[in-house]
């Protein structure tokens, strides 16, 4: 298993975010996440990156506890949240060779760093512009070169295509089935029940810190995924 | 790829983001330019004090050499001037030399305090634009200016989450931003300090001690950036905002080079506090009558020193006739003896009390590294109090043997002409010349060497809480 959660809690004070959450991805998976905001989505992710530690149970990467080995694990994974957020003053080119320099890349040609670019889908002649003049969508793709020029074992995917329109959701998505293809293992947060079916392979539902419902995403169509997620959302 | 290859990745991108910032570029455009306004100023100040003095030396000679027969005596009561040098590196730090004066009256019965400030000729407080002025005050606000959002700036805007997902070495983005904040300071400096260099050259500090001294001083003001850049570093991690950041740091730097200055200079006149001229003339005058204990007439104290130095020369108990002006002589150098001993008791205990304030204040350099980094400079441009104390102690000491030699001529030479005796050119030609060098960096040292400690502790400080807060930087 490249991620792995046993009985996983978080609490704030009094307040549970996370109760007991078993969760596991393999090489090639792509895990998506439903669930309502404040069911416990980034916090499950956060506690993977290591930026929160756990109040019980393991957050594990490929065997490794996130809380103890924090570097190692951050060194196969690849983090693309909500927002990708740049360097404004610095051209995609410079924040992808700066991101990948700290993550101990050892490819860091102007050429590869461009067709890296290229593959993430960004427009040629957006390359070298200061990334405050790019639309969220190509900050997003950018985010995904990152994952790409990293070769990250493990994506975790906190909304990532949240306020994106359809065009740019679609190819961001189709760039994580072809990661998912290459044998990556993607824990995605989201709340795009479209999208979920049609890169993940599991589903989960998550519900005041719970795991609620599990499934192969090959085993819904659309229309059931729908059904099943609302009728957990009324409960 | 290794830490310093990582440190130097963190610092290239950090200095990119502030070239492409026109703010900052506007900034430190104002700083540097400041910094050569202010470099105009100085040049200028001691130009016009190399000149003055030059000019006033040469007239000062003219007078002693072409004043005519006199009486070796009267001669010592007109007495003459000593100047003290300007050094080159006053251009950059004029210290207290604007406030004290740069020459001393040499004459009989009176010790010299200098005079001909440049604050007594202009009436105004000349000095208080310096390059030092902007180096201690102006720079560490710059530092302020690029430091504060290194850390609170990057969890802002998301990309501190961004950043350490890649699995970064914390301390790996902490020196990296430090290097960086060095670098681009380097970049807008080193120019300016070329050019600073090169007109101290120009106003003759190229010899091996200045060139010494500005190593030292460079070194210093380096490890004074480098404590305001570790407080910054510590702010920007550990305040929740950046504009929190910003407000502490603008706090601080108002604690360290506003407040705690005036504060320590009025708490050490408050516990250690000078006498004023007038109760210090009175003092004096006082002693010269009663002696220092107040007891002694003075009177009876010279005949009894005029006794000791006739027993000295084996005159005493022979009860041998002797030349009244050779008398008349000895008595003059008992009367200078007398009062050398008052002046010297007290001028004495003013420099204790000077010394005493001195050291409090340089002890405040642990609670503010501007008050420490503002004596160390002041000490290594030589124009601290110390090498103002140093000149005036060796001119006094120049003015003790000048009343000694005209007065052993007087003894030697007027015999029966007594107070008619006139002595001629040669006796103003055989007079002593006044020789002074100022003392090398090592006293700048020795002086100022609580302060240098004061600034290295500060630096393990600033740096230990940045190192620190770096660690423990929230993510979330």
């Amino acid at each position: 298993m490249v991620l792995q959660a046993q009985g996983l809690v978080k609490r704030y004070g009094d307040f549970e975010a996370l109760r007991g959450l078993d969760l596991e991805v393999g090489a090639g998976e792509v895990f998506c996440l439903l669930g309502a905001n404040g069911a416990g989505k980034t916090t499950t992710i956060q506690l993977f990156l290591g930026f929160i530690e756990p109040s019980a149970g393991s957050a594990k990467i490929k065997g490794m506890e996130v809380r103890d080995h924090a570097l190692e694990t951050k060194r196969l994974l690849a983090y693309i949240p909500e927002n990708v957020m740049l360097y404004p003053n610095l051209t995609g080119l410079e924040n992808l060779e700066y991101f990948a320099t700290l993550a101990g890349c050892k490819d860091l040609s102007d050429d590869g760093l461009r067709a890296t670019l290229k593959r993430a889908g960004l427009p040629d002649d957006f390359v070298e512009r200061p990334v405050g003049n790019y639309s969220k969508g190509m900050r997003q793709k950018v985010g995904i070169a990152m994952a790409i020029q990293r070769q990250a074992e493990l994506l975790l995917l906190d909304e990532p295509t949240s306020g994106l329109d359809p065009k740019a959701s679609n190819e961001f998505s189709q760039l994580v089935a072809t990661l998912r293809d290459e044998g990556v293992a993607v824990l995605m947060a989201t709340h795009d029940l479209f999208r979920s079916r049609e890169v993940g392979t599991h589903i989960g539902i998550m519900k005041r810190g719970k795991l609620v419902a599990r499934f192969d995403a090959k085993d819904v169509s659309h229309n059931d995924l729908e059904r099943i997620y609302l009728e957990h959302m009324h409960d | 790829m290794k830490f310093t290859q990582l440190v130097g990745a963190i610092a290239k991108k950090e200095i990119r983001e502030i070239a492409r910032d026109g703010r900052m570029r506007l900034l430190g455009g104002i700083v540097v330019l400041l910094a050569l306004a202010a470099l105009a100023f100085g040049t200028q100040q001691t130009l016009r004090a190399q000149h003055e003095r030059e000019h006033a030396s040469e007239r000062a000679e003219e007078q002693w050499e072409g004043q005519g027969e006199k009486n070796p005596h009267v001669a010592a009561h007109y007495g003459t001037h000593v100047f003290a040098p300007t050094s080159a590196i006053t251009a950059i730090d004029p210290g207290v030399s604007p406030y004290l004066g740069r020459a001393v009256k040499i004459q009989a019965h009176q010790r010299g305090i200098a005079t001909f400030s440049e604050a007594q000729d202009s009436g105004q407080r000349p000095g208080s634009f310096s390059v030092a002025i902007v180096l201690l005050q102006l720079v560490p606000l710059l530092i302020i200016a690029l430091g504060y959002g290194l850390w609170s700036l990057e969890r802002e805007r998301g990309t501190l989450r961004q950043l350490l997902s890649t699995g970064v070495d914390r301390r790996a983005l902490l020196w990296g931003k430090t290097l960086a904040l060095f670098v681009v300071l380097a970049i807008l400096l080193v120019p300016a300090a070329i050019v600073i260099l090169g007109v101290l050259w120009w106003l003759g500090g190229g010899d091996g001690d200045t060139i010494l001294r500005l190593g030292l001083l460079g070194s210093q003001y380096a490890i004074y950036f480098g404590i305001f850049a570790g407080l910054t570093l510590y702010a920007s991690a550990a305040a929740r905002s950046s504009r929190a950041a910003l407000v502490i740091m603008i706090g601080v730097w108002g604690l360290f080079c506003l407040v705690t200055p005036r504060a320590a200079t009025e708490l050490a006149a408050a516990l250690r506090p000078l006498p004023s001229q007038a109760e210090l003339a009175r003092d004096v005058a006082h002693s010269l009558e009663k002696g220092i204990d107040g007891k002694t007439d003075r009177e009876i104290a010279v005949e009894a020193i005029v006794e000791d130095m006739m027993a000295e020369q084996g005159m005493s108990a022979t009860g041998m006739m002797v030349d009244e002006s050779y008398l008349e002589g000895l008595n003059l150098q008992a009367e200078a003896k007398w009062e050398d001993q008052v002046f010297d008791h007290h001028l004495r205990l003013l420099d204790d009390r000077i010394a005493a304030q001195e050291e409090l204040v340089a002890y405040a350099g642990f609670v503010s590294p501007f008050m420490a980094m503002r004596s160390v400079s002041a000490g290594l441009s030589g124009t601290d109090v110390a090498h103002h104390r140093h000149f005036t102690e060796h001119a006094e000491e120049y003015r003790k043997a000048l009343i000694l030699q005209l007065n052993e001529a007087f003894a030697a030479n007027a015999g029966t002409d007594g107070w008619n005796y006139r002595a001629g050119a040669e006796t103003w030609k055989d007079a002593p010349a006044f020789t002074y060098q100022s003392p090398g960096a090592s006293f700048a040292i020795r002086t100022h060497l609580v302060s240098i400690i004061a600034l290295l502790l500060w630096l393990l400080v600033a740096f230990g809480l940045a190192i620190r807060s770096a660690k423990r930087v929230r993510v979330v």
